[in-house]
């Protein structure tokens, strides 16, 4: 095993001597990759990059994105190919929905800033029976399922959901699911011969999207997500590997119906089965969970390291809505009332008995890991945060709220879609354009980015891109902002977001810095100044019962920034950027406690706002001058939001004596 | 009698009987000559479906367009313009062409997919349930239950364009191929222009009411006094990325500092501090040590991508120009309805 710190020890001339040992190492290694103790990854079959950054950097992407390869995105017409997803994510031209008669889509989208990593993530489920229910010269495709599938495809929001759709998404929800003999034959061997070759296909997509000469402009990493919806409680979780050894064929929900049955899938055919293969699993959407995502009973310490060893990641926000926390549920931070969907599970929508749990969230879940600690001994939620769109119009990273093309297809192609009440699914209003993921990494390569994700060091945004760093430790220095080298001197003195406080007997209050620069935005675009930034803190009292605390650490919560709502133009006092040492007030040794930063934007217009604005909508009373614009004069419907950041935390263990 | 007018004879027979309207349980009737001459066929070892001798002309009557155009409304809700109506109907006879040239080419004999369907279908219809697969079949092409029929017509769409697709195209492409495909598709494989700069920062937090005129005396003095650039940013505030240390390209200035930061520091000279240049975090004194401009990597760095890129590409390029080709090869009639003024001859020659 090799000692690596994750603090990046940098001596590159060291680096560099030790590189031809490790070259020499490699061609006697069966896996492909290796890494050095220097903290800087070798990696085969790529050039180093040009620019290497010492003290890392914020790589922004994604790992949410669905292309005409998911059974459900399909359905909306979306016809673009993970290939075309991935040339989006690079600053490419993406046709979207939807479509003429001659085939050309009516409307397209380009990103102003391109993306630095993306991860194509179909449903892994369906990846047979879709290619079969669209290719005439398949024997299963005059099914009857095919038929309701085909029919199915580009039905307007707004009503039932169409027959096709249903048919399709009800296995997921049994337990255990059987696929369809008439489309896969009786043993189901045509969907899983099928399935395979999609599979390469996803992976052909990812070799050409990935940089591997010494620009380093862009990396893909090979995924898939696995789609539980078990009783209607949503279980996702994607999948991403590492490289580019990866099993044969992506678990689905067909072969594994637990989370742990997903995991020992992964050990046997991807850590056991291939050398050098390594994959990590990323849950979302537990609001739609009823809380059963983070349900702990009758775990053991086990069954916690399991869960902690796979799932390093949870993704906090996305197009379905932010599962940091519900005010009103196990909080009461007026800051959690942020793009919630207004249903507790996935498939049960709208349903007055179903009660929001407050294990749906991830805040408490991170509280339930320190209490599982307590108990077990170890903490099976030691998440940090990552953020994704979700799309199933293959359009990684089109977060912006003014050049929202929606989700969902041809579901959400026009702003009359897009402002519809989704009776059965969650979209239209309700939904949002999804966030992104900053990975801090010393170049942008697979193995950099990988080490950023299975060490939390990364943070999750709402869709904007600011800059954020969070450190901790007990020598951080109080003038820290104040001086040049922050980052060297903070990586010397404490540790990043996604780490535990070194074990200390000090009995002294730990520190914390948080430093963030607004997004600068586009001359399109502008970014939106900074407010506030706060920590919050949550640990476990003597009794073992969990508690949370929210500190304004820097801005001005009352900075009384506003938005001209007749132009979503901000106005008011703001800050550039915000930086600060801040010591815990309470601290107490013997507890439990975990640290985040969440960092809030000044007041911007919501998308909702945007297309009401475009389409010159007014209201009288709740009556919109266009029929189809209902949601614009909708007084529940929020005008304005906080776009924000949410840092892994960082946590501290008692001194074990 | 060659082959091809065998094939052709069950159909005759079958129009022949359904003409008569023959008076109770049809189907046996049918499937007893048709299973005649299936087994004469068979004999031959020849084809179990009714191929087509000549290229015979492809038609689109008026009833055949309203339907498309039709079919376009209820599936999309829109009403069809001139435009979509010429794509519909060029489509159509694509798969006319398609369907047409399979069946000249022979494409339905022995399909086993086209079999299923005819058994299939005639296991429907058919009233003696013990009858084995081939019997059925062979009544099947007796009933000419395979012409006008979706799925069989389907099937061999997709395989005529599979057949198109893939004839004569596998070999890999050789390198100057490759090289061809790198340099027309520059701009998904040139690698950016990169800049090496240092700069000197300050804080508009920092500089309340004096943030131009401290900016300004900063330049002067670099200017004036001959400071390493390297070792200058010590005389401005804080900026805590440490991610211009090295080369940066475009993408990354628009990233950390904005566009139009990143548009002044384009036009900068090297080797000389800049007037101070705004961002929303404040001022930017900048100096420029040196410009990489961009550059197309060698085919070997990126031979993976170029590889995989030019296979996708070619295979619908090849689609395109044999269907092309195979359209030249037929007659073309299409009766447009009164309102899309009648195009030169047949939509497309």
């Amino acid at each position: 095993m090799c000692p690596c710190s994750t603090t990046p020890t940098v001596h590159k001339n060291a680096a560099r001597r030790l590189a031809l040992p490790f070259l020499a190492l490699l061609l006697v290694l069966p896996a492909s990759l290796a890494f050095e103790c220097t903290g800087r990854p070798v990696e085969a079959g790529r050039e180093p990059c040009f620019s290497s950054h010492r003290w890392r950097a914020p790589f922004f992407g994604e790992t949410h994105t669905h292309t005409t390869f998911s059974f459900d995105a399909v359905l909306a017409d979306t016809r673009a190919t993970p290939r075309d997803a991935y040339a989006f994510a690079r600053g490419g031209s993406l046709d979207l929905t939807p479509y003429d008669a001659q085939g050309h889509a009516l409307r397209t989208i380009q990103l102003q800033r391109p993306l630095d990593f993306a991860v194509v993530t179909d449903h892994s489920e369906y990846f047979g029976e879709r290619s079969i229910c669209l290719d005439s010269t398949a024997s299963g495709y005059n099914s009857y399922e095919c038929g309701k599938f085909r029919a199915a495809i580009a039905t307007p929001p707004g009503g039932p959901l169409p027959y096709g759709f249903q048919l399709f998404g009800f296995p997921l929800v049994l337990s255990p699911p059987t696929r369809f003999a008439s489309v896969c034959g009786p043993t189901g061997d045509d969907c899983r011969t099928r399935a395979e070759s999609v599979w390469q296909e996803i992976q052909a997509a990812a070799e050409e999207a990935y940089d591997r000469t010494s620009a380093c402009t862009f990396t893909s990493f090979v995924g898939y997500e696995w789609t539980a919806n078990t009783n209607f409680k949503n279980l996702h979780r994607n999948v991403i590997f590492r490289n580019e050894l990866v099993p044969a064929s992506p678990t689905s929900y067909f072969e594994a119906q637990t989370p742990q049955q997903l995991w020992a899938a992964l050990q046997s055919q991807c850590i056991d089965g291939i050398p050098g293969c390594d994959a990590l699993a990323i849950p979302h959407n537990s609001n739609l969970s009823a809380g059963v995502m983070f349900e702990t009973s009758g775990a053991t310490a086990q069954s916690n390291s399991l869960r902690a060893q796979w799932e390093p990641l949870v993704e906090i926000t996305q197009h379905k809505g932010e599962s940091e926390c519900r005010t009103g549920f196990g909080t009461n931070d007026e800051n959690c009332n942020f793009e919630k969907i207004p249903w507790a599970a996935i498939g049960d929508l709208r349903n007055p008995n179903q009660a929001f749990q407050p294990l749906s969230f991830v805040r408490t879940a991170l509280l339930q890991g320190l209490v599982e600690e307590e108990q077990t001994g170890v903490n099976p939620y030691r998440f940090g945060f990552v953020g994704g769109t979700d799309t199933h119009s293959a359009a990684p990273g089109a977060v912006e709220e003014n050049n929202y093309p929606g989700h969902l297809g041809f579901a959400e192609s026009s702003p009359e879609f897009r402002l519809t009440t989704f009776e059965q699914i969650p979209g239209g209003i309700d939904a949002n354009p999804g966030g992104l993921t900053v990975l801090w990494a010393e170049e942008n390569t697979r193995e950099s980015l990988w080490r950023a994700m299975k060490h939390r060091e990364a943070y999750a945004t709402s869709g904007t891109r600011p800059v954020v760093r969070f450190f901790g430790g007990y020598h951080l220095p109080d003038h820290l902002c104040d001086i040049h080298d922050y980052a060297a001197l903070a990586y010397l003195t404490g540790v990043p977001m996604g780490s535990t406080l070194p074990d200390s007997r000090l009995n002294r209050a730990p520190k914390f810095s948080v430093l963030a620069l607004q997004d600068p935005g586009t001359a399109e675009n502008p970014g939106t100044p900074l407010q506030q930034v706060q920590i919050i803190k949550g640990w476990t009292d003597a009794t073992g019962a969990p508690h949370e605390q929210v500190y304004n650490v820097a801005g001005d919560p009352a900075n009384g920034a506003t938005v001209d709502l007749s132009t979503c133009t901000p106005q008011g006092a703001d800050f550039s950027s915000l930086c600060t040492v801040w010591q815990d007030p309470d601290f107490e040794p013997s507890q439990r406690a975990f640290y985040y930063a969440r960092v809030l934007e000044n007041p911007s217009c919501r998308w909702s706002t945007w297309e009401c604005l475009r389409s010159d909508i007014t209201c009288n009373g709740t009556v919109p001058s266009k029929p189809g614009f209902e949601a614009c004069c909708n007084p529940d419907v929020p005008k304005t939001i906080q776009e924000r950041a949410w840092t892994s935390p960082i946590w501290y263990e008692p001194h074990s004596s | 009698m060659d082959l091809a007018d065998l094939v052709r004879a069950p159909l005759l027979v079958s129009v022949a009987l359904r003409a008569v309207r023959w008076p109770r349980k049809p189907a046996v009737h049918f499937a007893a000559i048709g299973a005649l001459l299936f087994t004469l066929v068979g004999a031959w070892g020849g084809p179990a479906t009714t191929s087509e001798r000549v290229r015979k002309p492809i038609v689109l009557s008026a009833s055949q367009v309203e339907q498309l155009l039709e079919r376009y409304t209820q599936r999309t809700g829109l009403r069809a313009t001139e435009q979509d109506a010429r794509a519909l109907v060029d489509r159509e006879t694509d798969e006319d062409v398609l369907y047409s040239e399979a069946l000249f080419r022979g494409l339905d004999r022995g399909d086993r997919g086209v079999q299923w369907r005819l058994i299939e279908k005639m296991t429907f219809l058919s009233d003696e349930p013990e009858t084995n697969p081939r019997d059925l079949l062979g009544q099947a092409v007796g009933l000419a239950l395979d012409r006008e029929d979706q799925v069989v017509r389907r099937i061999l769409i997709e395989k005529m364009r599979l057949a198109l697709k893939h004839a004569g195209s596998a070999d890999a492409p050789d390198d100057s191929e490759l090289a061809a495909y790198l340099e027309s598709h520059r701009d998904r494989f040139v690698q950016p222009s990169q800049v090496r700069i240092s700069q000197v920062y300050l804080a508009r937090e920092r500089h309340p009411g004096s943030l131009e005129r401290d900016a300004a005396k900063l330049m002067e003095e670099l200017r004036r006094e001959s400071v390493p650039p390297e070792r200058a940013a010590d005389r401005g505030d804080p900026f805590p990325l440490d991610s211009l240390a090295s080369l940066v390209t475009e993408r990354e200035l628009i990233a950390r500092f904005g566009s139009a930061f990143a548009r002044a520091v384009a036009a900068l000279e090297p080797g000389r501090w800049s007037e101070p240049i705004p961002s929303v975090f404040g001022l930017h004194l900048v100096f420029v040590h040196e410009r990489i401009p961009a550059r197309l990597p060698a085919l070997a760095e990126v031979r993976g991508r170029v590889l995989y890129g030019f296979l996708a590409e070619r295979r619908e390029e090849v689609l395109a120009k044999r269907l092309h080709a195979l359209r030249s090869e037929y007659e073309v009639h299409v009766e447009w309805p009164a309102w899309i003024a009648s195009p030169s001859a047949a939509g497309r020659p």
